[in-house]
């Protein structure tokens, strides 16, 4: 894009943050797999909750906390059905949680009375993934708004029994920094970094079947979206139907909505995506596909 | 007679040099130790305070400059909640350090623009423009207009002012110490506005360069001064005859009253920051008010009469400049 214009100056040290949205976009946490007596598939977890602080824009360091030193947390996946084990170790300062979106038991609920974790402590969620979809988890301890927005958040995937069929598969959280802590936020982004596939755009294959999982988290504004240019996808509204709803170019989500997104591109070249607030758009939230 | 017994010198060297040594150590000791932070979070990072923003044209810069203790780091700037790339020579100021930040956007005449700076901690440094414009490069042609103006202001009326010296000293008592009340009341309104706008500019400046000091500062050197001028003046022999000086003389005097109204009209014009507007309007209040004490002390000085007629010279010379003030505008 240049040296001048729109964006931001520099570059974020990828590595010191220990995390790489280039990277996180296609890592699935499968989990340790096994089976029980029933012959049900056990997938165990291992996560932990610590303070960190990561560069969300080129120079700009936000004390993030985190789950397992990154933001978002990792992506979660396991089937309809299985049951899903996560001992979550709290090595932080403060009272944490893992509240997942999905049906589990109450007392799995990862809220405060309800699997609240100590500093120092751990607990282990223990539940079956139901029902199918691209869900999220989050900490549920009080203050809410700081624990979301500080970056304890991350994709919960689960896939129907059957499966869906084969794609390149993405995930993107949707997400924001309230840097100087007014409650308004400096910074947007998908997967945590300003214009980071702007600045380094993602490779595609023309005609290969894109499923972009996509999580909205952003918390001051009441909504944000994904818009893609020159193209329309298939929207499953939060993943849980294997029938699509809609045939779009822009989905507007409210916070903790996701949606599965289906597309695919015809010809080469570079496709630009954003969130079709053009103010976020502007403060971080912009991106290219390279079509290869 | 008893005379008291004379002290040795060396006592005396040492009762100056004893409390000097104590006073510096003490200094030292405040310094390096900076007892006053135990009582409160020192920052860990500077304040970035904008000093001047300069618009040309698609091009913006903001002279920025670390109002805190700690360093700071300039990371990201935006215009209008749009982050938009820049450069700086510096990124990371040391405390007092300047930095200018150049960043190319398209602004437009007459639209508001914000600007914003954040720093490596997620901070933000806010500043708004009003209303956008083309700020005025100081050239030849604009020194020529600004010493126009200072000719205006500053020449011509004090020319004008010593052509009717002769006339003012044939004014009867009375009305002398009227004109010389409604000099004081017009001059009033005068120091009343300097200390305003000074005031307002030493708010804007860093607060690490203490504007409101540095307008106190300059009040009290000028008026020192003008204290010291006057006394010259006053024995130039110009004052105490009734008839017009030689032209030669008068032109000299005219140029040497009027003139510096054409140097102080350059000065503002090149006032970039607040921080020089607050000390040149602590210079302009010094100067006014010692020109307010020289009248005054005219006035006293003069014969005996009604008070009334003071009070009526100062109440013209106030109302006359709110009428001017409202009518300019």
């Amino acid at each position: 894009m240049g040296h001048l214009g729109m964006g931001t100056t520099g570059a974020v040290d990828h590595v010191r943050n220990g995390f790489d949205p280039a990277q996180l976009l296609t890592e699935f946490d499968g989990g340790t797999v096994s089976r029980d007596q029933s012959g049900r598939t056990v997938r165990e977890y291992e996560i932990a909750a610590y303070e960190k602080r990561i560069e969300v824009a080129p120079g700009v360091f936000f004390p993030a906390w985190t789950y397992n030193g990154r933001v978002p947390g990792p992506t979660f996946r396991a089937t309809e059905g299985d049951r899903v084990r996560i001992t979550f170790a709290n090595q932080s300062g403060h009272p944490h949680t893992i509240h997942f979106h999905g049906i589990h038991p109450v007392e799995m609920d990862g809220v405060p009375g309800a699997g609240e974790v100590q500093p120092g402590e751990t607990f282990v969620y223990d539940f079956v993934a139901e029902p199918f979809g691209t869900h999220l988890y989050h900490c549920h301890s009080s203050p809410l708004k700081s624990h979301i927005h500080r970056g304890l958040y991350g994709a919960f995937i689960v896939d129907p029994p059957g499966g869906r069929p084969p794609a390149h598969e993405m995930v993107m959280v949707l997400n924001a920094f309230d840097t100087n802590f007014d409650g308004r936020n400096e910074i947007y982004a998908a997967n945590t970094v300003a214009f980071a596939y702007m600045d380094r755009p993602i490779p595609l294959r023309v005609d290969e079947l894109q499923r972009l999982h996509v999580v909205n988290v952003t918390e001051f504004d009441p909504v944000n979206s994904i818009h893609l240019h020159a193209n329309f996808f298939q929207l499953y509204r939060t993943g849980t139907s294997l029938a699509p709803h809609e045939l779009t170019d822009v989905v507007t989500m409210g916070q903790a909505e996701r949606h599965q997104l289906e597309f695919s591109y015809r010809s080469p070249g570079r496709y630009m995506f954003h969130g079709h607030q053009s103010e976020f758009t502007e403060l971080g939230w912009m991106s290219f596909f390279e079509v290869t | 007679m008893k005379v008291a017994p004379r002290r040795p010198a060396y006592l005396t060297r040492l009762a100056v040099a004893g409390p000097l040594v104590l006073a510096a150590f003490l200094l030292v000791v405040l310094v390096r130790a900076d007892p006053v932070s135990r009582f409160g979070a020192t920052s860990s990072e500077g304040a970035l305070s904008f000093e001047r923003v300069t618009l040309a044209p698609g091009v913006i810069r903001v002279q920025m400059r670390n109002d805190g203790t700690a360093p700071v780091t300039i990371a990201q700037v935006s215009v209008n909640a749009a982050f938009w790339r820049f450069t700086a020579a510096r990124h990371t100021l040391g405390r007092l350090g300047t930095t200018t930040v150049t960043v190319h956007y398209p602004w437009e005449v007459d639209r508001p623009l914000h600007l914003a700076v954040l720093t490596s901690s997620g901070a933000s440094s806010e500043h708004d423009v009003a209303a956008a414009a083309l700020t005025p490069a100081l050239g030849g042609r604009s020194l020529g207009d600004y010493a126009w103006l200072g000719v205006i202001l500053g020449v011509i009326p004090v020319g004008l002012g010593l052509l009717l010296l002769p006339a003012l000293r044939r004014v009867p008592p009375d009305w002398m110490r009227f004109l010389l009340a409604l000099g004081i009341g017009l001059l009033a309104v005068v120091v009343v506005e300097t200390v305003r706008e000074g005031l307002d500019q030493a708010h804007q400046a860093p607060a690490a360069l203490h504007g409101v000091e540095l307008f106190v500062v300059g009040l009290m050197v000028v008026t020192a001064a003008m204290a010291w001028l006057g006394r010259l003046v006053r024995q130039v022999p110009v004052g105490a005859s009734a008839a017009l000086p030689p032209v030669r003389h008068l032109a000299a005097l005219i140029l040497v009253a009027g003139g510096p109204a054409v140097l102080g009209a350059w000065a503002g014009a090149s006032m970039a920051t607040p921080t020089a507007a607050a000390l040149a309007f602590g210079v302009a209040t010094g100067a006014v008010a010692a020109v307010v004490w020289g009248v005054g002390h005219t006035l006293v000085g003069q014969e005996r009469g009604s008070p009334a007629t003071v009070a009526a010279g100062f109440v013209v010379g106030v109302v006359a400049m709110y009428a001017v003030a409202v009518l300019a505008a």
